[in-house]
């Protein structure tokens, strides 16, 4: 489902992020990017979505080269690909209906549809009673499951969400993983990078940790800093 | 993903939704550009149209200037105005003034001159004046050339008489004000554009978290572009209207005032040339709208996409 081949990027001022990175995400599967900052978890998820380009080697999605894109083509990844970041990145002046309808304005989707979307995604992110509230009264954790919300309303195969639980309290964190394990039970491919070691421990999924830009580990089911079954 | 045709129209719908409540969220900012293009457009159109005036001014001065033809008096009127309305660029007819025409309308003019001319003896009047003839022309820079050719073509011609050197000084005073006119209207152009490029440029910039996550959720360049072009024309739309209500304004009350207190300015009459050039001045003001939106989004779009730097060798 997502391979990366060789994998290397090397940003203009001489920093390399990532560093001959070979790695296969099978489709439908919870995994976990682990690493100190500058490791190169936000760049690998950058790539994934075309948000940078690699300077070498290839990224398989969906069985396409999206190293190969064209400019035209990056919008179709991108509506196939939500995103979830730590700043949750909601429109302050729209209520949490409208942040997560905007999604859909642009992809032209019906009214009609776009209400039923909208009360399936807040139904699964426990948001049905928040919808005409603004994200400034919210909490981070609900702007977050806002957030989340957003991303899969379009149904994307692939969700990616960088440090998501970052500006979250434990309990908040807490909820926010549960969620995005739910949906990569119903068939999602979820990426997430993060520092949040108890919780990573906690859910017992594959884990990615990178070092100055390398694999150093891969742990099937395993934890934060554990040597578990090696892929 | 290929969509179908109500799918872009309510793509178009929500975009352009975006435009007109980006204006409503940053009224001042919508206020600034519009005044700033209503000012540069105004001054535009009263530049157009006093040049219009003055080239007006300067066609009817034109008009009056004609070449006088004195002839011998041994040539008819007649034969020598039909020569000379058969040379290009001579407008028929030629005026003609006879020989007795011309001592008639003297003499009127002058009572004293009869008793002057008249023999004491005979008392028969001696008749001095020579037959004229009036030459208007098409094209008042051709005076010469035509003056020359009457001189060299047409027989029986004694002399002959033009005001060139005041057609010329008109000529040029009409291309210097016309070239200043239009310089003044390209920086004023310019200037404008470089207001608005930078006005929008600030309401991009005002709504970069809007765009970011447009981007974010795989909406197309051209989704992202339309609500500020659309900005960018309304805009134009605004100030060009705007602008024409000024410019109406001048022409019917201030304006009017000036040509009765000076009658002897002939200034076209009525409206003149104020509808072409309201179409010209709105016309300006959306392109102006449009130019400067789709460049300052381009700008920022640019550098958005300056992060996908492409394959650096490792």
């Amino acid at each position: 489902m997502i391979r990366f081949v060789n994998v290397s990027k090397v940003y203009p001022t001489g920093n390399k992020a990532l560093d001959n990175i070979n790695l296969e995400i099978e489709a439908g599967s919870f995994t976990f990017l682990v690493g100190t900052t500058g490791s190169g978890k936000s760049t690998l998820i950058k790539l994934l979505y075309r948000e940078e380009l690699a300077s070498s080697g290839d990224i398989w999605v969906f069985g396409k080269n999206i190293e190969h894109l064209s400019r035209n083509e990056v919008p179709t990844l991108r509506q196939q690909t939500g995103v979830v970041f730590q700043d949750f990145k909601l429109l302050p002046q729209k209520t949490v209906a409208e942040n997560i309808a905007f999604a859909l304005e642009i992809l032209g989707v019906a009214k009609k549809e776009q209400e039923k979307r909208i009360h399936s995604v807040l139904e699964l992110t426990h948001l049905q009673a928040m919808a005409k509230a603004y994200p400034r009264e919210l909490s981070g954790g609900e702007q977050q499951r806002v957030s989340v919300a957003r991303a899969i309303v379009n149904k994307p195969p692939v969700l990616l969400a960088d440090e998501p639980t970052g500006n979250l309290d434990p309990d908040s964190s807490w909820e926010i993983m549960k969620l995005l394990t739910k949906i990569a039970k119903s068939g999602t491919t979820v990426v997430v990078s993060t520092h949040n070691k108890p919780l990573v421990d906690l859910l017992k999924r594959r884990v990615i940790k990178l070092d100055q830009g390398k694999i150093v580990e891969d742990n099937q089911g395993g934890g934060y800093n554990q040597h578990g079954t090696r892929r | 993903m290929a969509l179908d045709a109500s799918q872009m129209t309510r793509q178009w719908l929500f975009s352009l939704q975006q435009g007109l409540q980006n204006m409503v969220r940053s009224p001042f900012m919508s206020l600034v550009v519009v005044s700033t293009m209503t000012v540069a457009l105004g001054v535009l159109g009263f530049l157009m149209l006093t040049l219009s005036d003055l080239t007006y001014i300067s066609q009817q001065m034109s008009t009056q200037l004609k070449i006088v033809v004195f002839l011998q008096d041994q040539q008819t009127p007649e034969s020598a105005a039909a020569l000379i309305e058969g040379i290009k660029g001579v407008k028929a007819p030629v005026v003609q003034i006879s020989k007795e025409e011309a001592l008639k309308s003297m003499t009127e003019e002058l009572p004293d001159l009869k008793k002057l001319l008249e023999d004491p003896h005979t008392h028969e009047v001696h008749n001095p004046f020579p037959a004229t003839l009036e030459v208007s022309l098409y094209a008042v820079e051709k005076m010469a050339e035509i003056e020359a050719e009457i001189k060299k073509n047409v027989p029986g011609v004694e002399g002959t008489e033009a005001n060139q050197d005041l057609a010329e000084q008109l000529n040029q005073i009409q291309s210097a004000v016309q070239l200043v006119g239009f310089g003044i209207a390209a920086i004023l152009f310019l200037g404008t554009l470089a207001i608005v490029i930078n006005t929008i440029q600030l309401a991009v910039h005002h709504r970069q978290r809007e765009i970011e996550i447009m981007h974010l959720v795989g909406a197309p360049d051209w989704f992202i572009r339309l609500p500020f072009l659309l900005e960018g024309l309304i805009f134009g739309m605004a100030s060009g209207l705007v602008a024409n209500i000024l410019l109406f304004f001048w022409r019917v009350v201030p304006l009017e005032q000036l040509k009765r207190m000076f009658t002897f300015i002939q200034l076209q009459p009525g409206l003149g040339p104020l509808y072409p050039i309201s179409a010209l001045v709105l016309l300006v003001g959306l392109l102006m709208g449009v130019l400067g939106s789709s460049l300052s989004v381009h700008r920022y779009i640019r550098f958005e996409k300056s992060a996908e730097k492409g394959k650096i060798p490792v």
